[in-house]
């Protein structure tokens, strides 16, 4: 493993946490919409 | 990916939330961001914690990222300047995630980096000085032109400037870093010194 390399392990992990990032956040801002909704209809 | 209309393509993707064309992207530039955060961080864990953090922020502030000539990389670069500069504060809403990340059992600390190439060693650590005592935007105009071979006109739109304001900055920037890293070249005039007298 080069030092000008990242170390894969991370490299690996990091790549999984992007693409769950990316696809997840659609879901995300729709829960948290809801529950802004949610929280102002009930005022 | 191999092309500009590939990126831009890839870009596009990654802005309808398509995973798959952002760690394209990822793969694309990961080792161009790494090496400039080791040189930035001299750390090889910070500089693995400071492109995780550019990766995130490239997908946080996707809606103020510059293109440039059809990349996102210039972008990726001043971003990967500015956590560097400021490991604890930028990084701070990535930290749980970055800890929760695996790594080799065998961790490369800096110490290892340093008795592999001590000289780059030396003269990065002195370059992260430099870069750190200028302001930010100067430091990413450096990093862009000095380090990554953009032209000054490429680096004017990742920074949002004008084209003769970033001429005008880099001249006067030049100078300082020339002053800034002056003691290298004094470094290796006594170092020749002694190999020569011996």
């Amino acid at each position: 493993m080069s030092t000008m390399e990242m170390d894969p392990i991370f490299t690996a992990a990091l790549r999984e946490a992007l693409v769950a990032t990316v696809t997840d956040t659609p879901r995300v801002r729709r829960r948290w919409r809801w529950r802004v909704e949610l929280a102002c209809s009930s005022v | 990916m191999r092309s500009i209309g590939d990126e831009v393509t890839a870009w596009a993707a990654v802005l309808g939330n398509d995973g798959d064309a952002f760690v394209a992207i990822f793969d694309k530039h990961r080792d161009r961001v790494f090496r400039h955060a080791l040189r930035m961080t001299v750390n090889v864990h910070d500089a693995e914690d400071v492109t995780a953090g550019a990766f995130l922020e490239l997908w946080r502030r996707q809606k103020s990222v510059r293109v440039v000539d059809g990349s996102v990389l210039p972008w990726l670069l001043v971003t990967t300047t500015n956590l560097a500069r400021n490991l604890t504060r930028g990084l701070r809403r990535y930290r749980a995630l970055i800890a929760s990340l695996p790594r080799a059992d065998v961790a490369r600390s800096a110490e290892d980096v340093a008795l592999e190439q001590m000289a780059e060693f030396e003269i990065a650590a002195k370059v992260r000085d430099a870069l750190t005592n200028l302001s930010p935007s100067d430091a990413a105009l450096i990093t862009l032109t000095m380090f990554e071979h953009y032209s000054p006109a490429q680096a004017a739109v990742a920074l949002g400037i004008t084209d003769g304001a970033a001429r005008t900055r880099l001249h006067r920037v030049r100078s300082r870093m020339a002053a800034a890293l002056g003691t290298l070249e004094d470094d290796e005039n006594i170092n020749a010194t002694k190999e020569t007298s011996r």
